[in-house]
């Protein structure tokens, strides 16, 4: 007898498709990528049903979690060199410069104050203890806030180093 | 992972040389996806889940290994078939001169390990 796709393995492949559709995009797809995406979905959707026919699950062709388990990840990054596949890497990443950003932030903030301080010594202006100690604080604040800024800004644009 | 054609130990050691099968599949004619997970099965290698041969194509398609084209297909969308570019032939041919070595030297390894057995 002819294998057919079952009700319950059409359901199936929708809700993955669906997955796989809503991890993609996320990223920032132009519109030949966005074009080619759905082509792409589409061809997979025929792969899903062929094998469905055949008596395999669509978790046996893919992964028992083709998202999580960096199918749609893998897939997405093949495409797109510039997008990273694991999300654990680009967090990282991202903390690693933000740390680095702190870092330099800080020692250009002590560079500068001391410079102040040497140009300040000699015109007779004096500046007292809290208000360096303010500086300093202000500084690190700002620098602070401008990690989370360019964090929060990444984040938005769903991962995607441009 | 499936345990058809090899399980774990099959799956790992297919990881670096999947990119070269499918390479050579497509040097023969012309597939889309389905087919080459198709061939893979026919070939024995049932471990190998058709849908790790999504990224893997894309990737090679990203090194300029394999080409890409869509055709009308009777049985519903067009389907994207993958050919070989000639630097995809270059890299065949050191992948069929590198693994002629690798199992050249571990099949002496092997059988003289399974001599001393």
């Amino acid at each position: 007898m002819e294998p057919r796709l079952r009700r319950s393995d059409g359901a199936e492949i929708d809700v993955q498709i669906e997955r796989i559709d809503r991890s993609w995009s996320t990223r920032d797809l132009t519109t030949a990528e966005r074009h080619e995406r759905y082509e792409r979905l589409d061809g997979l959707r025929e792969h899903l049903e062929r094998a469905a026919a055949e008596g395999r699950s669509p978790e046996e062709v893919l992964n028992p979690d083709p998202v999580a388990f960096a199918f749609a990840a893998e897939w997405g990054a093949a495409r797109c060199p510039h997008v990273r596949a694991d999300p654990a890497h680009r967090h990282r990443s991202s903390r690693r410069a933000a740390r680095a950003g702190s870092v330099l932030g800080g020692l250009l903030l002590l560079v500068g104050l001391g410079l102040a301080w040497t140009l300040l010594d000699g015109t007779g202006v004096s500046v007292t203890w809290p208000a360096a100690v303010v500086l300093v604080v202000l500084g690190a604040a700002l620098t602070a806030l401008q990690v989370r800024w360019s964090n929060r800004a990444w984040a938005r644009r769903g991962g995607v180093t441009s | 992972m499936a345990s058809d054609g090899g399980g774990e130990r099959g799956s790992r050691l297919l990881r670096g040389i999947l990119d070269a099968c499918l390479l050579a599949l497509v040097a023969e004619q012309d597939r889309y996806g389905y087919e080459l997970a198709a061939a893979l099965r026919q070939a024995g290698l049932g471990m190998v889940r058709d849908g790790s041969i999504y990224p893997l194509v894309s990737r090679l398609e990203a090194k300029g290994l394999l080409d890409s084209y869509v055709a009308p297909s009777t049985s519903g969308p067009g389907r994207r078939y993958y050919r070989i570019t000639d630097a995809g032939r270059r890299e065949l041919w050191e992948a069929r001169t590198t693994w002629k070595q690798v199992a050249t030297g571990v099949d002496a390894i092997l059988h003289v390990s399974r001599q001393g057995d």
